[in-house]
């Protein structure tokens, strides 16, 4: 019970600090939805188009994009110039320019310039490639239907009709698009799932290297020697402070997982894996805390070292930038990280819906990390206390 | 002597090739207070530390209250109200939630908790401001603080490490009144100071600790008494001065008397209860008294005497 309650004066204090609760509750909400947005908070890659015509033949290649299978968001740009400055910034992923006279130019039989914009980046180069695709497909049929119209078959208009009813059934060459290696991020993964996974560890462990903080205000101010001088013993002091600690880390992770799954929808997987996963983590967290708040001579040099480690293990172990984007060598790396082991997990949980025995080395290497941190920060804490 | 609340003999502690304490023991009696004067760096705050069970020791026993004491020997040291020297309290948490957190840290809880919550709050004087965070407190206020969370538990040894440091005349008057308090009510208080005159205002027996050793012991005459001080009085005086200075030698307890330029010089035993009796005789010899001044020898005078360094060194 006295355990508990220097427990919970811990978790009193980290909700009393003002400054802490914006780094604690609100600004991983900020970064889950910017990551989100960038790692696909949107449903449809946004395309821009520069209607400068407004015909039938315009209208069918408008429509042709809505209904392709690149599931484009399509918006109307007014001018060239304001579309290729969007495209630019990255507002739009891709830019589509329509020249006026479209269609009376093709209907006459001239040539029609259409303008595709967009940036150098792969998967953008691969969308591009898509809306020519589109734009090649509709060429195909007027063609067809001005030769049929020059040989007097048919209308251009009927001929356009026709070829476009009879376009699919015609052999042809057929070209598959296959990707090559593992997927990058699974096609189950939610906007926000990779935003919410690394948020979440990142603050569960900046938010334990804060309680580290706290660990050392509490022996500078002499309170812990002051609760050793109760009939308390300093394994019930130690274990205060460490339930303490894991509960500023859990209520972090809770926080985030809670949120992030209510709100924007993120699923987490498998309740028990996940759950494991975080307390695992959780373990770490406390056990980082414990060692710096033990051995650290005061605040500043605790506050400094923590926020340190939790930057810098974040950024390696892939809770910054995800480590599927990393090279070879760096991904392996990553793995000295308790970040990396833990990110590995959640994505094997909610990602590929895998469960307690699919996620057991990553629990396995995390459980055993956090009991030696755990120990190592107890024996520091123990000495801090009891050597005068 | 009734059993001692405090008892501790032959404590020592080293650090490294430095020796901390190096045979400390003495007692402190229910209803007693005892200073443990010394400069700063004469081993009073590892003795407490060991008295209160805050720190091993590498020889010497502490009871207290029966009960022999030591880093883990849990039960014993609910007999003991600790106030250290730093500020001891949550900065973030109200006073009351001070209180309360030490409180069940000393095995207090539902309605006994509450009802010694609001008394000590009462007796701290910080009723009005009990739910205030404490770190919008002035310094007189915390320092007030720290000593109700060591009172808490009704204990009955209670251990002031330097209560009066860093504060301000005002609260260290209100502090020192509170303790004197304290000690006639029963309680057995271990002070510790490097300030002579709280020694001499609270302290029913003083312990001289310098370099890890306590040098001497004893009430205060008994101190003053080891370096064969007396107190001198000076009478300002007009009239006859040469024959009331004759008068005055042969009074009991007088051991000089000498009459110069509108003085009498007298040195004396316990000057404070022989001075009626002196201004008795000198008006009776002729002398017309108009001012009085005992100087009394203080212990910064036996502490320079004992270890030849001034208190404040």
């Amino acid at each position: 019970m006295t355990a508990l309650t220097i427990a919970r004066v811990n978790l009193l204090r980290m909700l009393r600090d003002r400054t802490g609760l914006f780094f604690v509750f609100l600004l991983p909400v900020i970064l889950i939805v910017v990551l989100g947005t960038i790692y696909g908070g949107r449903v449809a890659p946004r395309l821009g188009i520069v209607a400068g015509d407004r015909g039938p033949l315009a209208m069918d290649l408008e429509a042709a994009l809505r209904s392709g299978d690149l599931r484009l968001e399509i918006l109307e740009v007014p001018t060239a110039t304001e579309l290729r400055d969007r495209v630019e910034r990255g507002v739009l992923e891709v830019g589509l320019v329509i020249p006026t006279g479209y269609d009376v130019t093709l209907r006459t039989g001239g040539t029609a310039t259409i303008t595709i914009l967009g940036q150098q980046a792969s998967l953008l180069s691969a969308l591009r490639e898509g809306v020519a695709a589109a734009v090649a497909e509709q060429s195909a049929r007027i063609r067809a239907a001005r030769l049929a119209a020059q040989r007097g078959d048919a209308t251009f208009d009927t001929a356009l009709i026709t070829a476009g009813d009879i376009q699919g059934t015609l052999p042809g060459v057929s070209v598959t698009v296959a990707t090559a290696g593992e997927r990058l991020f699974p096609e189950s993964a939610g906007a926000f799932t990779l935003g919410a996974q690394s948020q979440l560890i990142l603050f569960m462990f900046l938010t334990s290297m804060t309680a580290a903080t706290q660990l050392i205000l509490t022996r500078q101010l002499g309170v812990s020697r002051r609760m050793l001088s109760t009939p308390t013993s300093v394994a019930t002091i130690l274990a205060g402070e460490t339930l303490g600690r894991f509960a500023v880390a859990m209520v972090q992770g809770l926080f985030i997982v809670v949120l992030s799954a209510a709100v924007f929808g993120v699923d987490w997987g498998d309740t028990i894996a996940a759950g494991l996963l975080i307390v695992a983590f959780a373990l770490v967290g406390t056990g980082v805390a414990m060692v710096i708040g033990s051995f650290a001579n005061n605040a500043d040099q605790a506050g400094t070292v923590g926020v340190f480690a939790g930057m810098v293990l974040g950024a390696l172990g892939g809770a910054m930038v995800p480590i599927e984007v990393f090279g070879e060598p760096l991904r392996t790396i990553a793995y000295i990280t308790p970040h990396a082991w833990a990110i590995a997990g959640l994505r094997e949980v909610a990602m590929r819906g895998g469960g307690v025995a699919q996620v057991l080395p990553q629990l396995g290497v995390l459980t055993a990390l956090g009991v030696v941190l755990l120990a190592l920060g107890a024996w520091g804490l123990r000495r801090a206390l009891t050597r005068g | 002597m009734p059993t001692p609340v405090l008892d501790c003999r032959d404590l020592r502690k080293r650090f490294g090739s430095r020796t901390a304490v190096d045979g400390v023991s003495f007692s402190v009696a229910a209803g007693e207070t005892y200073g443990l004067l010394g400069p700063n760096g004469a081993g009073k705050t590892t003795t407490i530390s060991m008295i209160c069970g805050l720190l091993g020791r590498d020889g010497g026993e502490v009871v207290v209250d029966g009960r022999p004491i030591d880093v883990g020997s849990t039960d014993a040291k609910a007999a003991i109200g600790y106030v250290p020297q730093d500020l001891a309290i949550y900065p973030d948490l109200s006073a009351r939630e001070n209180l309360r957190f030490f409180g069940r840290l000393q095995r207090l809880s539902g309605r006994v908790l509450e009802t010694r919550v609001g008394e000590v709050l009462e007796l701290i004087a910080l009723s009005e401001r009990a739910d205030d965070r404490t770190s919008e407190f002035s310094g007189g206020m915390k320092r007030r603080l720290n000593i109700g969370i060591g009172l808490l538990h009704r204990p009955r040894l209670l251990v002031l490490d330097e209560p009066t440091v860093g504060v301000d005349p005002q609260s260290r008057n209100a502090i020192l009144s509170s303790v004197a308090d304290l000690g006639s009510e029963g309680l057995a208080i271990l002070y510790t100071t490097h300030y002579m005159e709280e020694a001499e205002r609270l302290c029913d027996r003083i312990g001289i600790i310098d370099e890890g050793r306590i040098r001497a012991e004893g009430t205060r005459r008994e101190l003053v008494g080891l370096i064969g001080e007396k107190d001198r009085v000076t009478l300002v005086a007009g009239g006859s001065l040469g024959p009331a200075a004759r008068a005055l030698a042969s009074v009991e307890r007088v051991q000089e008397a000498t009459a110069t330029d509108g003085r009498i010089e007298l040195v004396v035993e316990e000057a404070r209860s022989l001075l009626p009796r002196i201004l008795q005789e000198a008006a009776a010899a002729g002398a017309v008294v108009r001012s009085v001044e005992v100087v009394e020898p203080d212990l910064e005078a036996v502490f320079l005497h004992l270890t030849g360094k001034a208190l404040r060194d």
